[in-house]
């Protein structure tokens, strides 16, 4: 692997008595593009402020391509963030906004109309040159930061929930665009968003943090088909819960056990004990229904347990059942809208069943 | 013609608008009246003259003291509107930390709500203590002191309305401290700056309390000379002087709304946009 773009290296922040960021590290690669994503308050626009200089971490060291960044104010540091509200400067033109970073550090006039030019051609903002931000909409507010950054050709370019005040249309418009540009410009990306979708579609690794805290790092699919805890299982994808105990366990599987409910086998969860206080996580994609009527022939390998449809919602490219069973318990069923696969409606005694493998237990 | 009858102003709502603006006005125009009369005597109208004026504009005391007035103006308002911008500065953008900033405040806003009096008899008793000789110095000083908070409230006002986080972008593009100031701030702060200036320097112009305190010999200020005349009775010579001084002031006041008003408008093509 090449040379870092960024590392941070046991990074402490507080604001007053909270702990913004807590002993985190991290290593962004050249070109990479890097999400953290995590809930609101998490601490992760606080580690976009630390590595653009605007604010000073209470320990740990930021070094930027390869060189101690900790001490440097940000005008002396080769980052550029796009801000949550553009911050567009609200006195200048498109044209003078994005010239801004290449004027304050001298670049000869010549250089930097052909700069803008180029950089205002690869946002597609070509002929809005002497408009004013309240004079463009949202997305091409969104365009204008994005070009004032990237003018200056910064090693890291910092987003912080960039996409976070449009809409889903344009939402999604954006996303792609944000792709694209970033194979252009051959810069790492770093995006703080809490939207888990943007994350998983647009990075090549997510961070996902809690409470300042790194919870896993790895690339979506990682994330997705092993979290490592309850909260980026639940937090990342849509998850179906169930809490109980380990009745029992061998080599590889476990059954958990939970009142009155059928008993369900998952994989082992290693460093657990029996009778554990466990948290059972299964993926609503991965059940499948069955009309209650079907006798299956038994497996032990697949688990089985009787419900009722509470809901049945259409969105065009599959169905999601809310599948009420075992006192008040209701799942999330997905299933692809196949030409062969049956249809339920609401009332309907259903078959959830899954095998053990898809299962996720983590202790609670 | 399409206009509903219920939109109309009621003819009472007019007459007692008509009757403020009278109870106001009808003074300061009775002033500037009499200030084109011929007559010598200040109460009986002889008949429209440019003679006071003439009088006025040939007086050389007259020429010196309007020109220590505007020396003491322009001083007293650059000074206090540049002292201005460093405490609205330092009190709207405070780090998050700093306590009893509102304290600061208050102090400073406190010499608008001091009698003018007590201001001014302080700052005589003061240039005494360190032996400041009067004169127009002390004036400009004193000018400075009633000024600044008038100017730290129109700053403050309109620092509040400007986005912090464009100071961080800047930074964050390149730019220096000095240049965030320079390219950022200030372009963002004119017009409260000019609104500001033109404020104290109206103020400052007309004042005399303050004034008469601090003022040594030959620091003679255009009100000063006002108030030394009508020691000898109110002559037509006194409504010109005091007919030019208040369209002076109301001149800058004017100007000091309209720029102010002007940047509150939305831009032309913004309106024309959805």
């Amino acid at each position: 692997m090449t040379e870092p773009s960024v590392q941070l290296q046991d990074i402490v922040k507080r604001h007053g008595q909270t702990v913004a960021v807590d002993h985190l590290s991290l290593s962004i690669g050249q070109q990479e593009f890097f999400s953290i994503l995590g809930p609101s308050g998490s601490g992760k626009t606080t580690i976009l402020r630390l590595v653009a200089g605007l604010d000073r971490p209470d320990h740990g060291e930021i070094v930027i391509l390869g060189r101690s960044m900790t001490d440097r104010p940000p005008n002396q540091r080769p980052v550029n963030m796009v801000f949550q509200h553009y911050a567009l400067f609200p006195h200048m033109t498109v044209a003078q906004n994005v010239a801004f970073g290449l004027l304050m550090r001298g670049e000869p006039r010549r250089v930097i109309d052909r700069q803008v030019a180029s950089i205002l051609d690869l946002v597609r903002l070509t002929g809005k040159e002497d408009r004013y931000p309240s004079q463009l909409s949202g997305g091409e507010q969104q365009r204008v930061a994005l070009a004032r950054a990237l003018v200056n050709r910064p090693a890291v370019l910092l987003l912080d929930e960039p996409l976070g005040a449009l809409d889903q249309q344009l939402r999604h418009v954006m996303q792609a665009e944000l792709q694209q540009i970033q194979r252009q410009v051959r810069c790492s990306f770093i995006l703080v968003t809490h939207h888990q979708e943007e994350a998983l579609m647009l990075s090549d690794r997510v961070a996902v943090l809690h409470r300042g805290q790194l919870q896993q790092l790895g690339t979506p699919e990682e994330l997705y088909e092993s979290p490592k805890s309850l909260f980026v299982a639940q937090f990342i994808g849509l998850s179906n819960t169930l809490s109980g105990r380990i009745a029992i366990m061998d080599d590889s599987t476990c059954t958990i056990e939970n009142g009155h409910r059928p008993p369900i086998r998952a994989p082992r969860p290693a460093a657990l004990s029996f009778h554990a206080p466990v948290t059972f996580v299964v993926r609503p994609e991965r059940l499948r229904l069955l009309p209650y009527s079907t006798d299956a022939s038994h497996n032990g390998a697949i688990n089985r347990v009787i419900g009722t449809i509470a809901k049945a919602i259409y969105n065009g490219n599959e169905m999601l059942y809310h599948v009420e069973w075992g006192e008040g318990m209701t799942w999330i069923v997905r299933t692809p809208l196949l030409e062969r696969s049956p249809r339920f409606t609401v009332g309907d005694h259903v078959l959830i069943h899954w095998h053990w493998e898809e299962g996720l237990v983590f202790p609670s | 013609m399409g206009r509903p009858v219920a939109h109309r102003t009621p003819w009472s709502f007019i007459w007692l608008s008509v009757g403020m603006v009278l109870f106001l006005y009808a003074p300061v125009g009775l002033l500037i009246v009499f200030s084109f009369n011929a007559s010598p005597m200040s109460v009986a109208w002889q008949g429209f003259s440019w003679h006071w004026y003439d009088r006025l504009l040939s007086d050389r005391a007259m020429w010196e003291a309007a020109q220590n007035s505007l020396a003491v103006a322009t001083v007293s308002s650059v000074l206090a509107v540049a002292m201005g911008i460093g405490a609205a500065l330092v009190l709207e953008r405070r780090p998050a930390h700093a306590r009893g900033m509102e304290w600061v405040h208050n102090l400073l806003l406190l010499p608008l709500m001091i009698p003018e009096v007590l201001l001014g008899v302080a700052l005589l008793l003061f240039f005494v203590i360190i032996e400041m000789p009067l004169g127009l110095i002390t004036v400009m000083i004193g000018h400075v002191v009633f000024n600044l908070p008038l100017a730290i409230v129109v700053l403050r006002a309109r620092l509040r309305k400007i986005d912090p986080f464009l100071d961080e972008a800047a930074r964050d593009l390149g730019a220096t401290p000095w240049q965030t100031f320079r390219w950022i701030t200030i372009p963002l702060l004119r017009p409260a700056i000019l609104s500001a200036g033109l404020m104290a320097f109206t103020v400052s112009l007309d004042d005399f309390i303050v004034t008469f305190f601090t003022a040594g010999p030959g620091a003679t200020t255009l009100p000063l000379r006002v108030f030394s005349m009508i020691k000898t009775g109110i002559t037509p010579e006194v409504n010109a002087l005091s007919a030019l001084l208040v369209t002076c002031s109301m001149a800058f006041i004017g100007l000091s709304l309209f720029v102010q008003h002007r940047e509150a408008r939305p831009l032309p093509s913004q309106v024309e946009r959805t």
